[in-house]
């Protein structure tokens, strides 16, 4: 592969002396004159009629600027389907329910007035299991849909199924079935910066949101649509503060950034409202849960014939991404693994429980631990190694997956090897059973991720603008976000290689929709890809208009000149050679000039919109991997601890190994979490564990030395050859995990997370020990 | 938050009669790691704290031939970085260590964990183990209060009103001595116990157990010791059947409960699998 | 506002601060000394964002009553780089590793490893997992935090 300046290159960050030095200005940091600060009301039951709302004892605390209800301002309705209300008004549905709010001089000032807010309720029946919830005499969470049509059942009109072949000749074919059903509940972002917003409206009734989106131009769309429903004559500008960590929590908009804006409008000055830790863990929306039914098979020698996979969603009171997370959990559930005949099918419901959103993998880390458990107890049947059924049915390059996917370059096979070699997967498994308490076992599990965006969205599409200053400075304005995961750096890399100049020249400008372009947002591990694209491509025009003049200028024609070390280099003729500077203040001033150099690009990846049969290329190109890991098990304990821990992923190109490790990282000890130690307790709606003693993500003292393979297969559509990573490095590390359990203790686990007591469980439950006492 | 006055007295006196005028809505405090986690939760809304960080030699460590003193203002980080009580007290350095993070234990006190009284108090079970001695003072005068009598409930010490933890005096046995103390956890840090499991033993010249502690921590409503279990590892030697046997001893004995923390038959099955593991090193 | 004035040095300079007494170091920092490199993530001490130094150790903010700095000697990530502002062995290890991503959590992070190298200059990486155990992050999986921490200690220790 051809060897880069910048590109390839282990950059430090480019915000990091920002950070390290502690000047960064997140949303907690945040403030403007004459800031009122907001707090929120929530639900004191689940499921309830409101009955009355009595807030004068609250209007009268000290520094109370306003204290809003659903019954004292207008209606702002929001989410997917639009079932959601900024303020309720007459029932909650789930204990997060917004139901007043306050905005105050100070936050003490408006905790106190929540705290002094009296609410009148009637209790109503409630439902939690979404099978339950199916049931003919379950309680209806929503009586009626957003235009007022009454409902009968729990179930949301959403079309989640895919069906490619023949199933029934599939199973036919079959000589061995593995079935099973797989149970993953609530886990949540625990982004260490708490979500937050100030909004602030200026004389003529245009608002601004700083925030922390990681969606601007949506949320910009979304909160448009608010002022509309407040009759408010305004545009709309979102600027982003420095984001905390996104993993998904910020992909939506929520009620509280419109209760900011509702509290804005009603006092005329900013209004900041910004969660406390428990808040955090219970208003914002968590990974979705899913009951996942598995129904695979494959002949004698091993090659799939069929994949079944139907599944019942919690979708919580309402609804945002959650609900479509089948959308994207169809990809692996279809072409992970060349299977020919597939159906997938998805139910979501309403339930009483808090209401699901995007994390990290977006559905496919709970269908991939379905999938690929079921395919290590598919391969115990058919008396095959795991490893090797899994080599015999990997993807390859140039194949069209069933549900349509156009697969490029694809290393799945060199990922297989890389673990199995790396892991010495031959040496090690199989050796588990036998004495001692503690006993070691290998297990592995692969990857299918968009790697070049996903169009979910009606526009999968990044705008860039880029000028360039006569100094040799260049300013790129990109649409996306940098959320912590390096897009600053590699769209710095992007354009400085393609100008021929240091990435100290470059400097990127995000996170302000008045000043960038459009952009549908940071996620499905997008950015580098199609940021990244219509960075290039906007850089490429500049390099054009920069080479076109040099050529009027040297007079050497353009075939021979480049842009090399912050100069036009001429090829043939040292001697024609132009620093940068001097052209660009030529191409500005000289009277041949009198231009500066600008550019536009907005890079829509040539994909299609995933909706109808569902079926398509719906990513400019896919991510490919392979985890494997060595656990050892406490047979007296249940304890898992992690060995080795191996991840290969084929990521493309690596624009920059130093930030992409870190994306493997932080992913993989994200997964070991979903995999072993975190959960959200929900008891009756309640979640119990809102705080970070007892919702366990992982310390220092539990991270894993993590050995990461980077399989550069250098994709045709991405830039310098690049696809994403932000996501995959979290998607089979249950499963791998899940199967090395197996081969050390020879259990099998259904749930997550597999915690000491359930591994404990499940061995003495085999082996006939004593029960729940 | 509640309003309320903060208090720094230089003396033990000056705290006694602070609290006196004070009375019942003053609450004493040290390291203050887990009150003003309360006060900030609205738990805990007392007019007054009195601060004991103040007051000049209760965060010591004093080590002797007999044992050693802590101040009840000393820091669970001081009997962490301390060798000679890693040494002679391992059970007890083994809880300090294991307590929240660093930069909790390099504020929270020994003393304070002991005052909080939650079932789940590590540096209480390792304390057990080890016939501590709590020096109290109050209105009337000082009085020692032997450790296990100190806990009456959850929350709920022997601490009259007005009366404050000044030290824990802890004597180091005398005797070849194994001990230990397990934090079960799901992380290996930051956790509270879903179980916590000290045991000792001294043993006489003969290899027969002269001396046995067996404590618990959320096994319970308030750290525990299991006298059953104490009774069946006494006056023989440490094998592993009488290991055993006290094990399943103490496993019955526990009063565990089911939680969303943890449930109850695991942490009564983990009581018989941790107390050999302690003693035998398996 | 009533209230008492607290006096401390923090980075090396002297300070006052007038405080109520339910104020936390981490508000007398934030908004007495507009010292906002803390940040508050949990508010109950299991978080770690909002670590500082005073007296050599490194202690939650958010739990430390305010009045309790009274003399004490503090040192915030404002203070960590050197006067001219180039950076600290340990903040030019993250970011030459790679430690930074959000960075919420990196000043507290940051002081953490710095109160341990001042006490222990050679730590072991146990001592380093140990010392940054009170601080989460949720991006980085740490690794490159634990290698820029070893590298820093490296390079200090000559």
């Amino acid at each position: 592969m051809t060897a880069y300046a910048c590109v390839g290159q282990p950059l430090p960050k480019a915000d990091g002396i920002e950070k390290i030095t502690g000047r960064t200005v997140y949303m907690h940091d945040f403030k403007l004159p004459g800031m009122l600060h907001g707090r929120i009301k929530f639900a004191d039951r689940v499921s309830a009629r409101i009955v009355s709302i009595d807030t004068s004892e609250a209007e009268r605390v000290p520094g109370v600027r306003a204290v809003i209800t659903a019954h004292n301002t207008p209606e702002v309705r929001f989410g997917f389907l639009k079932d959601n209300t900024a303020l309720k008004k007459d029932r909650v549905r789930q204990y997060r329910d917004e139901i007043a709010a306050v905005a105050a001089t100070t936050p003490e000032a408006a905790e106190e007035a929540v705290r002094k807010i009296r609410v009148v309720y009637e209790d109503l029946p409630a439902v939690f299991d979404p099978e339950e919830a199916l049931g003919p005499d379950a309680p209806l969470v929503h009586e009626a849909d957003p235009r007022g049509k009454p409902l009968e059942d729990n179930r949301l009109r959403l079309p989640w199924k895919v069906e490619a072949g023949d199933l029934e000749q599939g199973e036919a074919a079959a000589v061995h079935v593995a079935e099973g059903e797989y149970d993953v509940g609530w886990v949540t972002h625990c982004c260490m910066g708490t979500s937050g917003c100030v909004a602030v409206f200026d004389g003529r009734g245009d608002l601004t949101v700083y925030s922390n989106t990681q969606i601007p131009s949506l949320a910009k769309t979304d909160f448009q649509e608010a002022l509309k429903a407040m009759g408010v004559r305004g545009r709309v500008r979102v600027v982003n503060a420095a984001i905390g960590g996104g993993f998904g929590s910020k992909l939506d908009t929520y009620a509280y950034e419109y209760i900011a804006i509702l509290l804005a409008h009603r006092t005329r000055r900013p209004v900041k409202v910004e969660f406390d830790r428990e808040e955090e863990f219970v208003a914002t929306s968590p990974r979705q849960p899913a009951r996942i039914r598995v129904r695979q098979g494959c002949d004698a020698d091993g090659r799939l014939t069929f994949r079944h996979i139907s599944m019942v969603l919690d979708n919580g009171a309402y609804t945002s991404w959650g609900a479509t997370t089948p959308t994207v959990m169809m990809m692996p559930a279809t072409s992970l693994y060349r299977v020919p005949n597939v159906r997938f099918e998805a139910t979501c419901v309403y339930t009483n429980n808090t209401y699901c959103q995007a994390m990290r993998g977006y559905g496919t880390p709970q269908v991939t631990f379905a999938i690929e458990t079921n395919l290590d107890e598919l391969a115990d049947k058919a008396g095959l190694d795991p490893y090797e059924m899994r080599l015999r049915n990997a993807n390859e390059p140039g194949e069209t997956t069933p549900q349509g996917f156009e697969v490029t370059t694809c290393g799945h096979r060199e990922c297989l090897e890389a673990v199995a070699e790396r892991l010495d997967w031959a040496g090690k498994r199989g050796q588990g059973e036998g004495g001692g308490r503690k006993r070691r076992g290998v297990g592995m599990a692969c990857l299918l991720h968009v790697g070049g965006g996903a169009k979910i969205y009606k526009s999968d599409g990044c705008g860039t603008l880029i000028k360039m200053d006569d100094q040799g400075y260049v300013d790129v304005f990109s649409g996306s976000m940098d959320i912590g995961q390096g897009l600053d750096t590699v769209l710095r890399q992007i354009v400085a290689e393609t100008l021929g100049i240091g990435t100290d020249r470059v400097n990127v400008i995000v996170g302000d929709t008045d000043v960038c372009p459009w952009d549908v947002g940071v996620h499905a591990s997008r950015s580098t890809f199609v940021a990244g694209n219509a960075a290039l491509g906007a850089a490429r025009m500049i390099r054009d208009q920069i080479l076109a003049f040099a050529e009027q200028l040297t007079e050497a024609p353009r075939e021979i000149l480049d842009l090399r070390d912050g100069q036009v280099v001429c090829q043939e003729d040292p001697s024609k050679n132009l620093p940068l500077e001097k052209l660009l203040y030529k191409a500005h001033f000289a009277k041949t000039g009198n231009t500066m150099f600008m550019a536009s690009h907005f890079y829509e990846p040539d994909t299609r919109l995933l909706a109808g049969d569902f079926k398509g290329n719906y990513s400019g190109t896919y991510t490919w991997g392979c985890h494997g890991v060595e656990v050892e098990v406490d047979v007296d304990t249940g304890h898992v601890e992690i060995v080795r821990y191996v991840a290969a992923h084929d990521v493309g190109r690596a624009i920059n190994p130093l930030l992409l490790k870190g994306q493997v990282y932080g992913a993989v000890l994200m997964g070991i979490g979903y995999a072993l130690t975190e959960e959200m307790i929900f008891e009756q709606g309640r979640l119990r564990n809102a705080n970070f003693r007892d919702y366990k993500i992982l310390t220092a003292r539990d991270a894993v030395p993590v050995e990461t393979v980077i399989v550069e297969t250098d994709d045709p559509a991405g830039p310098f050859g690049a696809k994403g990573i932000g996501e995959p490095g979290l998607v089979p590390t249950a499963p791998a995990i899940a199967n090395a359990i197996y081969d050390a203790v020879g259990v099998r686990l259904h749930t997550l997370p597999m915690k000491p007591e359930v591994v404990l469980r499940a061995l003495l439950d085999r082996d006939g020990g004593p029960g729940p006492a | 938050m509640a309003r309320f006055a903060y208090h720094r007295p230089a003396t033990v006196d000056e705290a006694l009669g602070l609290l006196a005028d004070l009375g019942p809505d003053a609450v004493p405090v040290a390291g203050a790691t887990d009150v003003w986690v309360n006060l900030r939760s609205g738990k805990l809304a007392p007019r007054a704290l009195v601060s004991l960080r103040a007051v000049p030699g209760l965060a010591g460590l004093d080590r002797s031939d007999d044992g050693l003193t802590l101040g009840a203002c000393a820091t669970h980080a001081a009997v962490e970085d301390d060798s000679w009580i890693a040494g002679r007290l391992p059970a007890l350095h083994m809880a300090c260590s294991q307590v929240g993070s660093r930069q909790v234990r390099n504020v929270g006190t020994v003393g304070g964990n002991l005052c909080n009284a939650a079932p789940s108090a590590d540096a209480a079970v390792a304390l057990l183990l080890y016939d501590a001695v709590c020096r109290v003072e109050g209105p009337g005068g000082g009085r020692d209060v032997p450790l296990d009598g100190f806990f009456l409930g959850p929350g709920r010490t022997a601490l009259a009103p007005g009366e404050i933890l000044t030290g824990i005096r802890v004597p180091v046995p005398r005797g070849r001595t194994v001990a230990g103390y397990h934090k079960l956890t799901r992380r290996k840090a930051m956790e509270l116990p879903i179980l916590g499991v000290g045991v000792r033993v001294t043993l006489d010249d003969g290899g027969a157990v002269s001396e046995a502690r067996v404590a618990l921590g959320v096994a319970g409503p308030t750290p525990v010791r299991c006298p059953g279990a104490e009774a069946a590892l006494a006056g023989g030697p440490l094998t592993a059947e009488r290991v055993e046997a006290a094990a399943e001893t103490a496993a019955r004995e526990a009063r565990v409960r089911d939680s969303w923390r943890g449930q109850a038959w695991y942490r009564r099955h983990m009581i018989r699998v941790l107390i050999p593991r302690i003693l035998l090193g398996c | 506002m009533d209230g008492v004035v607290v006096r401390f040095t923090v980075n090396g300079e002297a300070a006052a601060v007038r405080v109520e007494p339910d104020w936390t170091l981490l508000r007398a920092l934030r908004e007495g000394l507009e010292l906002t490199g803390a940040k508050e993530g949990c508010g109950a001490g299991e978080c770690g964002a909002c670590t500082v130094i005073v007296d050599g150790r490194a202690v939650n903010a958010c739990l430390f009553p305010a009045v309790e700095a009274e003399g004490a000697a503090i040192t915030t990530i404002e203070g960590v780089a050197a006067a001219d502002g180039s950076l600290h062995p340990l903040q030019r290890a993250f970011l030459d590793s790679g430690a930074v991503q959000c960075g919420f959590c990196t000043p507290g992070m940051v002081l953490s490893a710095k109160a341990l190298l001042d006490r222990t200059p050679r730590p072991t990486e146990d001592e380093i997992r140990t010392a940054l155990a009170g601080n989460l992050c949720r991006c980085t999986g740490y690794v490159q935090i634990i290698e820029a921490v070893q590298a820093a200690a490296e390079e200090m220790s000559g």
